[in-house]
């Protein structure tokens, strides 16, 4: 076991955790923060695995492992988890991304043997619960989730962005939950072929966040986790594709909704890029609420439009900035019309210092609120450990915020929100013809 | 206090050690026992503060504890009086209120309020209930000064610019006509809520477009004076930080704020005493949405801690009862949702669930055998120990966040209780049994309990279903069920 990394909380920082990294033999890293103020303890388990890892065939596979984590291991029987965790009084939950699946839980702290050891079985011995009847019973249940989805209004604008905001090939223009072939087409040496692919110890993070100490919660960890096989380092992930020309253009579907929506997105960068906080920045002086320039232009100052957003999204491979507005009553090209001015107009007037300073205020604020809990602290401490390798990373991270200027924000601005990148998606309502001219319609089978 | 049963293994599931390889010298290795579940040590609840009541003024007093290590205070100013308490209820004007009143002051307009909370961390909320009115704030330590500016700022001198009435006109307008008919969630969840109160009763009031649609700013001033002159009224304080400390500050921008009066009472309200059955037809609608309510008794009632079991037992956890059934053994559903809620004079017991329309009688079965189970044989050990737990681990959780302190002390401003009080009911989870169990989900259960279902989804499919289950519905259609304009009563 090797100790990498300990980080110990700085006065002045109010980013700073308390962590200590730990590496087992077998590759685990495994972050363990203590927190006295309660009796429970959060763990989170990433497993660097993601809709972006799916091959042909095993789309929407990642998020499948989400079900079928709890359908039994070796020494953990159908249910079992769930059953166990549930009497010691705890509660767990998973979640897919393109990048990552995240398996996490809260439990009194006198569970934790209880946790790590069905953690720590499904990851080095879930084949044994791989069979035939639980995977065709979470197919039938991933597919009424994704319904239940798609029953909503706007149910399905998100798979849709994904479909034509990525180039065929790129590892995100595939949907994380799958099409209605790809769940029903799984099979059981698909799945377990999956699951050995991916789920090894160094292609995880581990953390606890709670009432324990650390020096005997890492002695628990080992303890649980020493039988785990090290099958090697994980299979190379997904690289990005380059986006060319044929990401363009303009696109719709219809949908159960009696208004209009329409999202511009930009190819723009990957998390962690130097360019990611200036975007940020920027997404937050366009549309952060009242006083911020595209919502009190077209939304609070004027009823052009009944919402309007703007986001920098950067995953790990890849990001874009998205700019959404909805109308009841005005066509899409009219709408976009709007958006475009103040765009142009943003152009000419770059951010005031008080613009950029609330931006920066706004990211600061809800970074302290992500570390405020301890399941969100938890979630918080791997991801950086993942993305950075520092589960500390936020204090650096929010250095690069506070150095950014206007010009910065001005330079990504005119580099990236650019017409000739530019792809479209229109959202309207059955037999509607709002949407923007000469929008091909997108199949979401 | 029962130890913990663990479920046994299921005799087809390998009971061999690991199938992984450990590493190094095999025979030497000596790994984990996994042949069984480890041991669980039963949590112990934390020992809590209550709140301590200080005078600050005439009908005006401070509820207000420290709780350590939080980042964050809150301060709400609460009006012990509510939308019932308004003249004529005062309805529309009411709504946007609430929705208006923490957007612009005299010393902030629009831009400038949304900015301060930018620039200072602060939740900045306005709240207003049946029978409580308040706005509060949640700012760190370090820039409370400020945070109480902003807050008296918006108690008194609120403006409530034509602007902002007429988007909130506008967005309620949107929800009415386009948002809420379009969502069968949202189209279930207001049939069910308007299905336990008649429309002529104070909680049973129904949206009027028309009259909202006419509200004037001159209407929500009106609101606001009357809510001002109302009495009595509290503070709200938790955070980390000395009773000392805050008190001068709290008595210099509120002290005279306060009106002598009585808190606002809640109303006996009449539940539904004959099964009902409502559906709405939405033709594109993917899923079939099932509601289902039944009267349960008040937080206040000796049944209160058996149907908090029985409850536990059908949905209080991901492997509850039904959403075992119906979505791990039959695949029906993502999940199935099922709570047990209790006010002051009244409850209900609720299942939510989406499921494909072919199964409707089919589901409808399901649910009525498992809560009939419960009825007829109370619930498990396991069970009622697993809700101990889990009632000690969301106790335990209070000095977590400013938000989990908050909701649990403001719970207690809201009922008049104390932190004894919330162990109480934890240990009468603990002193729970299975006859008692029984006995509740029996006589609030069973099958002459009065029933409210509520289907939403394709026509055809309901009416399948309904035939199956030689159920008549009273339709109404989704817009209907958003303004709660349902043909029977409660």
């Amino acid at each position: 076991m090797l100790i990498a990394w300990t980080a110990l909380a700085l006065a002045n920082d109010p980013f700073a955790v308390e962590a200590s990294v730990h590496t087992l033999d077998n590759g685990l890293t495994v972050v363990l923060s203590e927190d006295h103020n309660t009796d429970n303890i959060a763990l989170h388990l990433h497993y660097d695995v993601g809709a972006r890892d799916e091959k042909p065939g095993e789309y929407g596979c990642a998020h499948l492992f989400e079900h079928l984590m709890f359908e039994g291991s070796a020494n953990v029987p159908t249910n079992a988890f769930d059953e166990w965790l549930t009497a010691a009084g705890g509660w767990n939950n998973a979640f897919t991304s393109e990048d990552e699946t995240a398996y996490h839980e809260t439990f009194p702290s006198g569970a934790l043997d209880l946790a790590l050891m069905m953690e720590s079985d499904r990851m080095g011995f879930l084949e044994a619960g791989l069979d035939l009847e639980n995977l065709q019973n979470q197919q039938k249940v991933v597919l009424q989730e994704r319904a239940e989805g798609y029953a909503e209004p706007r149910g399905r604008n998100w798979d849709a962005l994904a479909l034509v905001g990525w180039p065929k090939g790129h590892p995100y223009q595939h949907t994380v939950i799958g099409t209605v072939a790809d769940i029903e087409g799984y099979t059981i040496d698909g799945v377990v072929d999956f699951w050995k692919r991916h789920y090894r110890p160094r292609g995880a993070v581990l953390a606890l966040v709670g009432n324990f100490e650390t020096a005997a919660a890492l002695e628990r960890v080992e303890h649980w986790f020493s039988d785990v096989p090290d099958p090697g380092p994980p299979e190379e992930r997904a690289k990005a594709v380059p986006i060319g020309p044929e990401v363009r253009g303009d696109h719709y579907i219809t949908d159960r909704v009696e208004d209009r929506t329409v999202y511009l997105v930009w190819p723009t960068v990957e998390g962690g890029h130097a360019d990611e906080p200036a975007l940020s920045l920027l997404a937050s002086i366009l549309s952060g609420g009242r006083g911020t320039r595209l919502d009190d232009a077209l939304q609070y100052d004027h009823s052009v439009a009944s919402g309007v957003g703007a986001f920098q999204s950067g995953s790990e491979v890849g990001g874009q900035f998205v700019i959404v507005a909805i109308a009841d009553d005005m066509a899409l090209p009219k709408l976009k019309a709007k958006v475009d001015k103040q765009l142009a107009k943003f152009g000419k007037l770059p951010p005031t210092s008080a613009e950029l300073d609330r931006a920066k205020k706004s990211v600061r604020a809800g970074w302290l609120y992500e570390i405020e809990g301890l399941e969100n602290r938890a979630e918080v401490l791997v991801d950086c450990q993942r993305l950075h390798g520092d589960p500390n990373c936020r204090a650096a991270r929010y250095a690069e915020v506070e150095a950014v200027t206007s010009d910065d924000v001005m330079r990504v601005f005119r580099e990236y929100l650019v017409p000739e990148k530019l792809v479209t998606l229109s959202v309207v309502p059955e037999g509607d013809t709002g949407m923007i001219a000469g929008a091909v319609e997108v199949e979401i089978r | 206090m029962m130890w913990l049963i663990l479920p046994a293994f299921a005799e087809d599931v390998p009971m061999a050690p690991p199938s992984g390889t450990p590493m190094g010298d095999e025979a030497a290795f000596e790994g984990p026992d996994r042949s069984h579940p480890p041991d669980v040590l039963a949590p112990v609840p934390l020992e809590l503060d209550d709140l301590e009541r200080h005078e600050l003024g005439t009908g005006i007093d401070a509820l207000y504890v420290r709780v350590p290590r939080l980042r964050k205070t809150t301060i709400e100013l609460t009006w012990w009086q509510g939308r019932v308490d308004l003249a004529d209820h005062a309805v529309a004007a009411h709504s946007v209120l609430g929705s208006t009143w923490d957007l612009a002051t005299e010393a902030y307009d629009g831009a400038k309020l949304s900015e301060l909370q930018d620039v200072l961390d602060l939740d900045l909320w306005a709240y207003l209930g049946d029978h409580r009115t308040g706005v509060g704030i949640t700012v760190p330590l370090d820039d409370l000064d400020a945070g109480l500016d902003v807050l008296e700022e918006v108690v008194k001198h609120p403006t409530f610019p034509n602007r902002e009435i007429k988007l909130n006109k506008e967005e309620t307008r949107r929800f009415f006509e386009i948002l809420g008919p379009a969502s069968p969630a949202r189209v279930a969840g207001s049939a069910q809520a308007y299905s336990w109160n008649a429309a002529d009763h104070p909680y049973g009031y129904r949206p009027d477009p028309a009259a909202h649609a006419k509200v004037k700013r001159k209407d929500v001033v009106a609101v606001h004076q009357q809510i001002l002159a109302s009495g009595p009224a509290s503070l709200i304080v938790v955070g980390d930080l000395a009773w000392e400390e805050i008190e001068p500050k709290l008595k210099a921008r509120f002290g005279s704020l306060g009106k002598a009066g009585e808190r606002s009472e809640v109303l006996d309200a009449p539940t539904p005493t004959a099964d009902r059955v409502i559906a709405v037809a939405m033709p594109d609608a993917e899923q079939l949405t099932l509601r289902l309510r039944i009267p349960a008794p008040s937080r206040l009632d000796p049944q209160f801690a058996g149907m908090e079991a029985a409850s536990y037992a059908l949905g209080g956890h991901f492997l509850a009862r039904l959403n075992k059934n119906l979505r791990e053994e039959k695949g029906w559903t993502y999940g199935v949702g099922a709570w047990y809620a209790a006010g002051e004079k009244r409850g209900s017991f609720n299942v939510s669930v989406d499921i494909p329309g072919e199964h409707f009688a089919a589901a409808v079965t399901e649910i009525e055998k498992e809560i009939g189970e419960v009825a007829a044989n109370g619930v498990t050990d396991e069970e009622i120990d697993a809700w101990w737990r889990a009632e000690v681990m969301e106790f335990n959780q209070i000095r977590g966040t400013i938000d989990d302190a908050e909701g649990f002390y403001d719970t207690l401003a809201d009922q008049e209780e104390s932190v004894a009080d919330v162990r109480k009911r934890i240990d009468a989870a603990d002193a729970m049994t299975i006859e008692r169990a029984r006995e509740v989900a029996a006589a609030v259960l069973g099958e002459d309990a009065p029933r409210v279902w509520v289907v939403v989804g394709p026509k055809d499919a309901i009416d399948k279903g309904l035939a199956e289950l030689s159920w008549e519905a009273e339709w109404v259609t989704p817009r209907d069920a958003i303004l709660g304009r349902l043909k029977g009563g409660p």
